[in-house]
């Protein structure tokens, strides 16, 4: 499986930058060239320099180092996101799909009622509500995208539950709760790791997105979708300002695309079993941002 | 002879419920079957007559819409319809241990084998891990396979469809069980491995004296492997008795048709 994964060049390619992302979060500090925060008003709006690899925005602040702080926003706090979202969605899916009957009935209708709602426009108001700041709208969206993901969760749940070997586990005495873990997650853990891989691309854009409004990150904090939404004024005389944030967003939001769809390849590979087949009405569960593609694996044999 | 079965199942009822709650399927209708310690008893009949219905009813592994409505099921004398869920999973893999059609599909495609093995065998018994290892790996030895250090490193997809029934075999004969169901055992297999698995399962038998319930639909199977033999038609046992009394002088006309579609 890893094999398959490292041979295709577009995934690794997105692995590199992710983990490039990642390194340069943590090495911010060491590597920026200057203090994101510090004001200099005197060089506002200057080109791409030597002193300022990037140029610098309307306060005179390094646009480089802007950036390599914003992975730190931007990046994790996705990676936080979907912690939270996967912590609820995995095991109210799992519940659904595994119990059934009337539990599940109820938890669907509650989801279906959920998803009734537009996603973004849900975690707008839930920001709202509670007061724009970077913790409330990590929150919001957590909150309105666990729905999806519980949906789709317990479609695979559904789906693994019906194998044999689950039906065997239980003839050997395993009980319901060995039965999930060792058997109904362990499964769905590679087609979830896809499914989280290909939706956190979307994330990064939904939380550039809220913080673009004016929701998400609070000034000075460097932010990648803020500091779009800072550079609005200047689109004409420093169109730079503009540009590097955007580009930043756009490989970003790629590359974990890449990565996910390279996982997506390499597991579908025979043999790994358990998601061969992907049917059901979770997968085609209403998407809620961006991403309409997903899960295209088709029906492949075991040899 | 009655008093020396190891498994009976009496009258047993399952049905299957529609949405308005109406019965839709009598899948299992009043059977009765009788195992016996050592022999082997064959359930036959065509596909969809309630065989694997009345396998997964013993072990009490019936889910909606299904529901067992009557009957009992007596271990060693001991009626296990009765038991508490908790007491059923004792029963379900040390006394009875079931081994499935499609070998692939029953085991976990991403555990490795010595971890199921060993799985099974610390589901029902207090032992340290490196005692359930070696265990395993006399297991895989037990059931004809060579190299038993490499399967237990390997994943289901790295072995062969005859392996992984010795597999499965040597998981369902972890704790040494009194009864083994073995649902069609060998449908999926080719034809060669298939008379080696039926070989092993024989062989088992005789070391370990369980009674095994093999279910079927290939008449050839019964003949070579059966000691009793059950025919079921539509949820129903149409007849019984010994594979020379059924073989040679069928009595039901169901069972007449059954012999006649292979000859």
């Amino acid at each position: 499986m890893a094999k398959k994964f490292f041979r295709q060049k577009q995934a690794v390619a997105g692995l590199v930058v992710i983990l490039a992302f990642f390194a340069a979060s943590l090495l911010a500090p060491y590597i920026a060239p200057a203090d994101p925060l510090k004001v200099d008003l005197e060089h506002k709006l200057m080109p791409p320099s030597s002193a300022h690899p990037l140029g610098t925005d309307q306060l005179g602040r390094c646009i480089l180092s802007r950036l390599l702080y914003g992975t730190r926003t931007s990046l994790l706090d996705a990676v936080l996101v979907l912690g939270m979202i996967l912590a609820i969605s995995i095991p109210i899916g799992t519940i659904a799909g595994y119990v059934g009957g009337r539990v599940d009935n109820w938890i669907m209708r509650i989801i279906d009622i959920l998803l009734a709602f537009p996603s973004m426009i849900l975690a707008l108001a839930i920001t709202g509500l509670m007061g724009p700041g970077l913790i409330h709208m990590l929150l919001a969206l957590a909150a309105v995208w666990w729905i999806s993901f519980a949906r789709i969760i317990r479609g695979m749940v559904l789906q693994i539950k019906e194998k044999d070997f689950t039906l065997a586990a239980k003839a050997c005495g395993d009980s319901h709760l060995k039965v999930v873990f060792r058997h109904i997650l362990l499964n769905a853990v590679s087609p979830i790791l896809v499914l989280a891989t290909l939706e956190i691309g979307s994330i990064i854009l939904a939380i550039s997105g809220l913080s673009f409004l004016g929701l998400g990150a609070q000034p000075p904090t460097p932010e990648w979708g803020a500091m779009l939404s800072d550079s609005k004024p200047y689109i004409e005389t420093a169109p730079h300002l503009m540009l590097f944030p955007g580009l930043t967003i756009m490989l970003a939001v790629m590359a974990f695309n890449f990565v996910g769809e390279g996982l997506q390849k390499a597991i579908s590979s025979p043999g790994t079993g358990g998601q061969g087949k992907q049917e059901g009405g979770g997968l085609r569960a209403k998407r809620p941002l961006l991403k309409i593609s997903f899960f295209k694996i088709g029906e492949e044999k075991k040899t | 002879m009655e008093d020396q079965a190891v498994l009976s199942i009496r009258d047993l009822r399952t049905y299957f419920y529609d949405s308005r709650g109406n019965v839709a399927v009598k899948a299992v209708d009043g059977v009765d079957i009788d195992v016996y310690k050592g022999r082997i008893t064959a359930l036959v009949g065509e596909s969809g007559c309630g065989k694997s219905i009345t396998s997964l009813s013993v072990l009490g592994l019936i889910e909606r819409p299904g529901k067992i409505v009557s009957g009992q099921v007596l271990l060693k004398g001991r009626d296990i319809r009765k038991c508490s869920r908790e007491e059923m999973r004792g029963v379900r893999g040390r006394e009875i241990s079931m081994v499935f059609q499609d070998p692939y599909a029953a085991l976990n495609p991403v555990m490795k084998i010595g971890w199921q093995l060993s799985e099974a065998i610390l589901a029902h018994e207090k032992v340290s891990g490196e005692e359930a290892r070696e265990r395993s790996l006399r297991l895989l030895q037990k059931v004809g396979l060579d190299r038993p250090e490499k399967i237990m490193k390997s994943y289901t997809f790295q072995l062969s469809g005859g392996m992984c029934q010795r597999v499965m075999i040597a998981i369902a004969m972890a704790s040494n069980p009194s009864v083994l169901i073995a649902d069609e055992p060998t449908t999926a297999l080719d034809l060669t491995i298939q008379a080696e698995i039926l070989e092993e399962l024989n062989r088992l038998k005789k070391e370990s004296g369980m009674g095994v319930l093999l279910i079927t639909h290939d008449l050839g199977v019964v003949a070579e492997m059966a000691d009793d033999v059950y025919v079921m038609k539509a949820g129903k046992i149409v007849e019984k008795g010994s594979v020379y009394g059924i073989f040679e002088n069928p009595r039901h006309s169901y069972t007449k048709e059954l012999l006649g579609s292979i000859s």
